[in-house]
């Protein structure tokens, strides 16, 4: 025996994770300073463990497997459409890099329409009433057109929503 | 209000393909991880939960995330003590991640061992008022069992908890925890004389004293 070690070491924890004791390895126990700090902690270890394995409830086999597949399929669709999100925040980001690439390319005819639309606008409350209701007046069919094109496509879209459920 | 993404027919093949693919993943059938399910997921559960320092919460999820990425490995051909081992080695690698992420401390201990586990009789106490078994005395006993695990560090609950409930031999203990062999057994010694120390501090003795 040295201080770190005794050759009954194993049986000692062996005996207490058991709970049976020799009579003699409790006598050696007793004496020896290794095996009683060893029995000492799994004695209190092992009765923590008993306690947890009388109290507790694991889900089923069966429904782990199935939460596992679920994981599983749920990892292999992020994977299948990070390409997919990839190509999207490119396109937006082109996007918006076009717009800016425009506003600065046009920024001195964007400006001038700036101006004229700032100069109606201080010209008087009637005059920009008038320059606004012309506005709608000639855009009003542009208006009616989209509003049918709406109508037809909320039409489509209950159908295909229709003939999916049936 | 919720983003719907445009996704054309081919990346919806695409798609069905990858998930037919991850049902077939695991390299374990049902019928054996069943049997090695139920013959480890308690065991890992205790362990789980005492060394996150009693938080049956987290003890639920990393549970359910070792088994999961234990599916997902390619592993030689193994018995099933060697499966278990690697099984704890996932648990424990889980639970080093979820302290270094600072999501909690790993030893609020005391109110969740007073509050709720039963102690049984295999620690006693060493005095003669201790041995009544009122109430009073299991919650104060409880506590100090609490306690007592509060000042180990988790690396010494780890390998105290495999050597002596697990009953893992040095070099398994050594592959569960990512340390070197030879480094075990000092180690081992030092937590378990500092466990016995703080026992005896609270007036517990072994069952064969």
């Amino acid at each position: 025996m040295n201080l770190q070690q005794c050759e009954k070491e194993a049986l000692v924890i062996d005996a207490a994770r058991r709970g049976e004791w020799a009579e003699g390895l409790r006598a050696h126990t007793a004496d020896c300073p290794v095996c009683s700090d060893a029995a000492l902690a799994a004695q209190f270890l092992v009765e923590m463990q008993e306690s947890d394995l009388a109290e507790v409830k694991v889900p089923s086999a069966g429904w782990m497997w199935w939460r596992a597949q679920l994981m599983a399929k749920r990892a292999a669709a992020e994977r299948a459409t990070q390409p997919i999100t990839l190509v999207e925040q490119m396109a937006g980001a082109c996007a918006a890099l076009s717009l800016i690439g425009v506003l600065i390319w046009q920024w001195h005819a964007i400006r001038g329409w700036l101006a004229t639309l700032g100069g109606t606008w201080q010209s008087g409350g009637y005059a920009a009433y008038s320059h606004v209701a012309s506005r709608v007046q000639d855009s009003s069919m542009l208006v009616l057109v989209s509003a049918g094109a709406f109508v037809v496509f909320l039409a489509v879209a209950a159908y295909l929503i229709w003939a999916e459920e049936k | 209000m919720a983003m719907v993404k445009d996704i054309s027919l081919a990346e919806v093949q695409q798609l069905g393909h990858a998930l037919d693919a991850a049902v077939g993943t695991f390299q374990m059938d049902e019928q054996t991880f069943r049997t090695f399910y139920d013959r480890t997921a308690r065991l890992l559960w205790s362990y789980l939960y005492r060394m996150g320092g009693n938080n049956g919460a987290l003890a639920d999820d990393l549970m359910q995330e070792s088994y999961y990425r234990f599916l997902r490995i390619r592993l030689p051909e193994m018995n099933q003590d060697y499966m278990k081992n690697y099984l704890f080695r996932i648990g424990t690698n889980l639970l080093r991640d979820h302290w270094r992420q600072g999501k909690n401390a790993p030893v609020p201990l005391v109110e969740a061992a007073s509050a709720s586990r039963p102690v049984g009789s295999a620690v006693k106490q060493n005095s003669e008022g201790s041995s009544n078994e009122g109430t009073e005395d299991k919650i104060h006993a409880q506590s100090d069992m609490g306690r007592v695990l509060q000042k180990m560090k988790p690396r010494e609950r780890e390998l105290l908890w495999l050597a002596y409930v697990e009953g893992s031999s040095h070099r398994e203990i050594a592959e569960i925890v990512g340390l070197k062999e030879q480094s075990i057994r000092t180690m081992l010694f030092r937590a378990r004389n500092k466990m016995a120390g703080l026992l005896r501090g609270r007036g517990l003795v072994s069952k064969a004293q």
